[in-house]
């Protein structure tokens, strides 16, 4: 300690915190080290000050004021009104006072003090229930707007497949009269070979080979071949647009 | 604006009218004399009566005015109809359907994300195929 206390006399900078000394004997207890739990229950103190775990509003008794309307459950709008009145009521009697006997007023100064601590008391009783209320719309929303997009992205998929599902009957069309096709004419060797191994790939790679048969020249097919893959394409370009 | 933060606001306001109306008349009412052997001097602190028997009139008016915007708040304001216990319960089953509807969302986007990949594997391929030849 005598070390930390003239390193701070010497140098710019403080001492380490004391629990440096925690760690000097070995070995080590290291439940010790550990930081103590959050309070679960009941009052704390923060820098010298009491805080509670539960946040109540008090009441008007444990604030020391007096509570002019009744207890128990009431209708907050009758008394709030009564108390407007009262309020009014009494201000006209400390200009009263004041014309009479002015020495006296603090008495109608209390009295208004305290109808107004009366108001305002009634309405912090409001806001728990409003915050709640308000936590309550805010999670309805969410709810709503989840439930809108996931109908939205269900629709927009279903859509989808049932375009790529035609496009493929589409293909499969085409690959079975480019076969008969390819039956009925005497075709160049590579291009039989180009032609017998695209039943065998992928429905995208038949649809791609399709596009290639109609430049390799075919020469009756050709023109229908061409028409029909630009088709093809411009189905596929709406498609790709409307999931982004 | 929140119409509770509305009615503090308005309370407030008539407390003060309260005191600005009170300060008002006392700083500058006229000196009166109170013995009738003691005249008064000066005539030159404070309004005259007229004038200030006028803005005191117009006090009053505004004090009223407060207290009936006052009262018409009091009447807008919502009911409590549910009890704490009550809407804890609501907020809970609220909390538990959020879930579910998070849920759903989250496997819709990855079906989503799934079909959008298989359509750009097939434009890829031709675009590939039709530079190709």
């Amino acid at each position: 300690m005598e070390e930390a206390s003239a390193q701070q006399q010497s140098s710019a900078f403080p001492a380490p915190p004391f629990y440096f000394q925690r760690l000097s004997k070995l070995p080590f207890p290291v439940l010790a080290l550990e930081p103590p739990p959050p309070v679960q229950s009941g009052k704390y103190w923060q820098f010298g000050r009491p805080f509670d775990t539960q946040e109540t509003l008090a009441t008007l008794e444990q604030q020391g004021c007096q509570q002019l309307y009744p207890k128990g459950p009431i209708d907050r709008v009758k008394e709030l009104k009564k108390l407007n009145h009262s309020a009014i009521f009494n201000f006209l009697e400390l200009v009263h006072t004041l014309t009479t006997t002015p020495g006296e007023h603090y008495k109608r100064v209390d009295e208004i003090r305290m109808i107004f601590i009366n108001m305002h008391h009634i309405l912090n009783e409001y806001r728990p229930h409003q915050a709640r209320e308000t936590l309550r719309l805010m999670m309805q929303n969410q709810l709503q707007t989840k439930k809108q997009e996931t109908e939205a992205l269900k629709r927009t998929c279903a859509d989808l497949r049932s375009k790529l599902s035609a496009l493929r009957a589409l293909k499969e069309q085409r690959q079975r009269s480019l076969a008969t096709i390819n039956s009925s004419t005497v075709a160049p060797g590579d291009s039989d070979v180009e032609m017998t191994s695209s039943p065998d790939h992928q429905t995208q790679d038949s649809k791609a080979s399709l596009v290639g048969a109609s430049s390799s020249g075919y020469p009756g097919a050709e023109n229908h071949i061409d028409a029909n893959s630009r088709r093809t394409m411009d189905r596929l370009m709406t498609m790709v647009d409307s999931i982004e | 604006m929140d119409r509770l933060t509305q009615l503090q606001d308005a309370i407030d306001k008539l407390a003060l009218l309260f005191v600005s109306s009170l300060d008002h008349l006392s700083k500058n009412a006229p000196l009166v004399a109170l013995n009738p052997d003691v005249p008064v001097v000066t005539t030159e602190h404070g309004m005259p009566k007229e004038i200030l028997q006028a803005s005191a009139q117009e006090l009053a008016l505004d004090i009223s005015r407060q207290a009936k915007e006052l009262e018409t708040l009091i009447e807008n304001l919502p009911p409590i109809t549910q009890t704490p216990e009550e809407q804890t319960l609501d907020l809970e089953l609220l909390a538990q359907e959020n879930d579910r509807a998070t849920e759903e969302y989250e496997a819709a986007v990855l079906e989503a994300k799934k079909l959008l990949q298989e359509v750009t594997q097939a434009l890829r391929e031709i675009a590939m195929d039709q530079s190709n030849t």
